[in-house]
């Protein structure tokens, strides 16, 4: 299966993310054709300060799957899926700005002839990929880790179409299809933090510190996320003094070790609070 | 018929000053004597008066007048003085007709000249419509002196009381193996906080008691055909598989099944049995088996009842029994269903086990509950801290945009009891409290003045993530203080989620049987809300409690009441008279093209195969001249408004 | 020359136009005085050829007044009515005459100010478009 892939800026710096993406994906037979010559999708940010340019951004991605021709984008992250689908919920609605932008783009060359689908590697893995591709392989030990699955503030909402916008479930669905043993907590959509982690150290402190006590309570081993944001908050963000390191690990490198991929292959070792231990489990 | 040439009456009204002089009466009345077919035109100080109807009498005896036109005031205020007149006289009241030249002439026009000009034109309308009127007559039919009653929860029994003690044949159905619906399921009923037990009980004893009460319980209502006064009814009594005449209600059935299932009457807080009674008190206390759960149907062996039942009560055999019936009058009361809540998830219902809706609260405060009236956790602990959460559900556009009107007086009901009973805090979340009624107001002073925190403000959110950690294992309550301007985050031990109402499943149906209809939130309709509560647009079906929208037990027991009593009032007279301004299908000119039986909102026409042409039912036709607008070949006309007199009424007006 | 004086039928619902105008008399809500009102049971029985007459016999405005959807106390009629106008409004056009000619307005029992409002308003627009020749014009 192909897919116009948007990585996103954050995508290839951060713990892990692009080398499990890649791994799985190969693993899996899935081919994620990256749109060459892509830009910032502006995140969430910049719509509410300069709306109009931040459509022409988020657009001139849409402009690139018409030309290469992908009716679907996929992303790997929780603030371009979207920044992504806000634009063309707008675009799809108003049709003199879309002609208004594609004015714009005609200096480069581009146009918007279709708005693509934006879709998360989540829903392709669960909805596209045969159930029965991810199981079967997962090696013997994997069933005794607890994994809560984070979902981020930003998936579900406000849309609510993919998955219930409170109490999602699908990355909980996906998680107990790979093998692992799969615990039901309250943090699951609680934000993080998100952007504001730097200039808002104090404030955002507490609200890792939250969802990090959540899944320990409900007996989490580990916290996996689907965001690079999310990851990067809930793993740097750990307030240690409160108890052991969490790991917090990308669903797609979860996905990894129970293909039976090595852990070095899907960037674990980036992980800042290492999850060896836990390795160990797995025969 | 022999055709009698018109004699018109003309009688302009100078209504003290209030035709007069803006309307030139003396004018119009020259003006009519000149019109075609007007044998005599006076005016007069007050046509409506004694002396004024005399004239009239008079004119018609004397003179031989055959028709009347009276130009005074609106019709609906004295069309039928004026018609009694003409009866009086020996001439039909249809050979009346009223020009309205006071509301629509004379205290709407500036100009004298301009307003005796439209009063000139209407009375020449009124005469020339008035020439073709004909003498209508209509039916007495005979009625069922008998009432159904559809749903046994407070409304419906008490309704079934009022009639039966009136005389009156009742046949209460109830789709429950037990009668007392909603009510019954109490402890204590605000405002007053009496035992709901103690006042429900007894009437519902006596329902099953009264000779003239013919209970049909686990049963349904399969079909209402016909008309005000003679409905034909089909009742499906479904099989209990055990036999009524034969059960002494010992409840050793119960104790010897092996099966347990969540009891629906305990809001799945405790268990039943397969077989089953739902409540100590339930009339008739005959049980009934739950075919789907019990071992003998789903797997062929068990029997257990069977076997110690000493008098031989159980029959495996027993199938549907329908029962046919013919009732003058219908009564829906089939009440409400409480909101699910479950959609709600930020309020975590069937997430964490502390959450409760306000029916299995209700179930947990009450003595043959599953907790013998102690207000428990599920660990057994009382709780030290309650939420109770109002307006779930209500007011609310996502889900029900009404206000459910019982819910912040039972939460304060709540608050109340569990104050009392545990001592513990209490905190309830309210949009806006709402207590108008008698002694309501009164009951929300003295829940205040017993230390009930009382936050103006909706929840956002429930949770078991906690702030400290010695609330471990608390449920916080997120919401803002509205008035205080604080977001508010409360741990609390229990919650109570004061769920609105909304109408009973299966209420579509009833109302499609009935051929009633139901507002936009799936109430029955009432017929005007002010002035016919209980009536419905469909003459004979009358409505009673919660299916009409949501209320308390006062006021639904007040509507019960009210329900019976327009029944009876109905029924009392042994006939009721068929309109007279209906609908007729000429059969010569029927094409047989059954536009018409479409059109109809009544269901009065229907399609005569044998003759090829729409048949009007009178008793069931309404007047509304929907299939005479439609006719392609006019042959459908209104009575009393056929296409004849509106042209004639146009023809004089242009 | 005097102006143009319009003859306007009103073809209205007893249930709630009948009755706003009684109201808008009781309330002394004066309005012109070109308006002859026909009561009719309900809107659904206002059938196309009344229309057509009214014009054909000299009517250069036809005002149809009925329940508010929902309140048409026999059910539906007001909702008939309401898709006939459409057809009437199209034959009008069809002779050359603007449908302007024919409104139909939903107004409540207790709606007295607004069948002031709307009558006075539709003699207005009348009064603008000018005598209708529909009586000699259409040739049925
Ligand atoms: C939690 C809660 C607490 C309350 N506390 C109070 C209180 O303290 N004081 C107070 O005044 N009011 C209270 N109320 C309101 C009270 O419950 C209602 O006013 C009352 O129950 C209405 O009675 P009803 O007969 O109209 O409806 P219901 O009690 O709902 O009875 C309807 C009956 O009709 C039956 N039925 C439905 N459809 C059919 C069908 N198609 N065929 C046959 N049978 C059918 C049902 O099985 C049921 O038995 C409370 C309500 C709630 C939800
Ligand atoms: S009753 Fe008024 S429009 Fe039908």
């Amino acid at each position: 299966m192909k897919y116009g892939f948007y990585p996103g800026c954050s995508y290839k710096s951060e713990a892990g993310y692009k080398e499990s993406v890649e791994a799985v994906c190969r693993a899996i037979g899935v081919e994620l054709r990256e749109l060459p010559d892509w830009n910032c999708c502006g995140a969430t940010s910049m719509i509410s300060m300069d709306a109009e340019n931040a459509h022409l951004l988020t657009a001139r991605i849409f402009a690139l799957a018409s030309k290469y021709g992908f009716d679907a984008v996929v992303t790997t992250c929780n603030a371009c899926y979207t920044a992504l689908r806000k634009t063309r919920k707008i675009l799809k609605a108003d049709a003199g700005l879309l002609a208004v932008i594609n004015h714009q783009l005609v200096a480069e060359g581009l146009g918007i002839t279709l708005l693509p689908k934006v879709r998360h590697l989540l829903e392709v893995f669960y909805q596209d990929i045969d159930a029965a591709a991810w199981t079967g392989k997962s090696p013997a030990g994997i069933g005794d880790i607890a994994v809560a699955a984070y979902y981020g503030c930003q998936l579900t909402r406000p849309w609510g179409d993919v998955d219930h916008p409170e109490r999602p479930q699908m990355l909980d669905e996906f998680i107990k299809r790979l093998g692992y043993t799969v615990v039901d907590h309250s943090a699951r959509t609680l934000c993080c933090g998100a952007s504001h982690f730097f200039p808002y150290q104090d404030q955002c402190r507490p609200l890792v510190d939250k969802i990090i006590a959540e899944v320990r309570r409900k007996g989490a081993q580990v916290v996996t996320t689907l965001c690079p944001l999310c990851q990067l908050n809930l793993d740097a963000g750990q307030e240690t003094r409160k108890g052991p390191p969490m790991p917090v690990p990308y669903f797609t490198q979860l996905a990894g070790l129970a293909l039976g991929l090595s852990p070095v292959a899907l960037g674990l070792d980036k992980l800042l609070n290492p999850i060896d231990t836990l390795l160990r489990k797995i025969r | 018929m022999i055709y009698e040439k018109p004699r018109i009456g003309v009688y302009i009204c100078h209504c003290g000053s209030n035709i007069s002089p803006k309307v030139d009466v003396e004018a119009v009345a020259r003006f009519a004597a000149g019109l075609d077919n007007v044998a005599v035109s006076r005016d007069y100080k007050f046509m409506c008066s004694n002396p004024g109807q005399d004239f009239i009498v008079n004119d018609i005896k004397q003179m031989g007048l055959n028709r009347v036109v009276v130009a005074s005031c609106s019709p609906r205020m004295h069309e039928p003085t004026f018609r009694k007149a003409c009866e009086k006289a020996g001439i039909s009241p249809h050979y009346f007709q009223m020009a309205n030249i006071r509301e629509q002439t004379s205290w709407v026009t500036a100009d004298s000249a301009h307003a005796t000009q439209k009063a000139k034109d209407q009375v020449a309308a009124a005469a020339a419509r008035v020439a073709g009127h004909a003498a209508l007559t209509s039916r007495e039919v005979a009625v069922q002196k008998s009432i159904l009653v559809i749903g046994a929860g407070i409304a419906g029994i008490q309704a079934s009381l009022t009639a039966a003690e009136a005389g009156y044949d009742v046949h209460l159905v109830e789709r429950e193996p037990s009668i007392g619906g909603h009510m019954a399921k109490f402890d204590k009923t605000f405002p007053t906080l009496d035992c709901a037990a103690c006042i429900m009980t007894p009437k519902m004893v006596e329902a099953a008691q009264k000779e003239n009460i013919h209970l049909h319980t686990w049963s349904e209502v399969v079909s209402v055909e016909g008309f005000v006064g003679n409905y034909k009814v089909r009742v499906r009594k479904k099989p209990r598989y055990v036999d009524m005449e034969k059960c002494t209600g010992c409840g050793v059935c119960q104790q010897k099944c092996p099966v347990k299932v969540p009891s629906e009457f305990d809001e799945g807080l405790a268990f039943r049995k397969a077989v089953y009674s739902p409540f100590p008190q339930a009339v008739p206390n005959t049980p009934v088996i739950d075919k789907d759960h019990c071992i003998y149907f789903q797997k062929g062996k068990c029997r257990a009842c069977e076997k110690f039942c000493e008098a031989a009560a159980i029959d495996f055999n027993q199938a549907d029994e329908f029962i046919d019936i013919v009732v003058g009058a219908v009564i829906a009361a089939t009440g409400f269903k409480a909101f699910d809540p479950s959609p709600l998830t930020a309020y975590g219902y069937g997430i964490f086990p502390e959450v409760y809706t306000s029916l299995e609260f209700e179930r947990l405060n009450n003595a043959t509950g599953p907790t013998a009236g102690k207000i428990l956790m599920k660990n057994g602990q009382p709780p030290r801290k309650v939420a109770i959460v109002h307006c779930v559900g209500s007011r609310d556009r996502h889900y029900r945009k009404y206000c459910s009107r019982v819910c912040c007086m039972y939460s304060m009901k709540f608050a109340h009891l569990v104050r009392e009973k545990t001592g513990a805090e209490v905190w309830e979340f309210y949009i806006d409290m709402r207590s108008p009624g008698k002694l309501y107001e009164e009951f929300y002073n003295r829940v205040q003045e017993e230390g009930v925190h009382l936050v103006r403000g909706r929840v956002a959110q429930i949770t078991d993530i906690t702030d400290h950690p010695e609330d471990a294992g608390c449920l916080t309550v997120v919401a803002e203080n509205t008035l205080a301007r604080r977001v508010l985050r409360v741990p609390v031990d229990m919650v109570i989620l004061s769920v609105g109402l909304e109408p009973a499943a299966g209420s579509d149906a009833v109302s499609r049987m009935l051929g009633i209809q139901r507002d936009a939130d799936g109430w029955y309709n009432e017929l005007h809300a002010k002035l016919a509560p209980v009536k419905t647009a469909a003459s004979g079906i009358f409505l009673a409690g919660c299916c009409q929208g949501p209320k308390d037990i006062p006021d639904t027991v007040a509507q019960a009441s009210a329900a019976a009593g327009e029944a009876v009032s109905l029924l009392s007279r042994g006939t009721v008279r068929t309109l007279a301004e209906i609908s007729y299908i000429d059969p010569d000119r029927c094409s047989g093209c059954r536009i018409c039986v479409d059109m109809c909102p009544y269901s009065a026409i229907s399609f005569d195969d044998g003759a090829g042409v729409a048949v009007v039912n009178d008793a069931l036709c309404q007047g509304c001249g929907s299939c005479a607008a439609a006719c392609p070949s006019s042959a459908a006309g209104i009575r009393h408004f056929n296409d004849g007199q509106i042209m004639a009424e146009l023809e004089a007006l242009t | 020359m005097s102006a143009f004086e319009p003859k306007i039928i009103a073809m209205v619902c007893n249930w709630c136009t009948y009755t706003a105008a009684d109201l808008a008399g009781t309330s002394r809500l004066m309005y012109p005085h070109n308006v002859r009102i026909i009561r009719l049971m309900c809107t659904g029985m206002l059938d196309a050829k009344y229309v057509l007459k009214a014009f054909l016999e000299g009517a250069d405005g036809v005002f149809i007044g009925g329940c508010h959807p929902g309140d048409c106390h026999y059910i539906n009629g007001n909702l008939k009515a309401a898709r006939r106008i459409p057809g009437i409004a199209a034959i009008l056009e069809q002779f050359g005459f603007s449908s302007e000619r024919l409104e139909l307005k939903w107004i409540g029992a207790s709606e007295g100010p607004e069948f002031q409002e709307h009558i006075t308003r539709f003699v207005e627009t009348i009064r603008a478009l000018g005598p209708s020749q529909a009586a000699t014009a259409m040739i049925l």
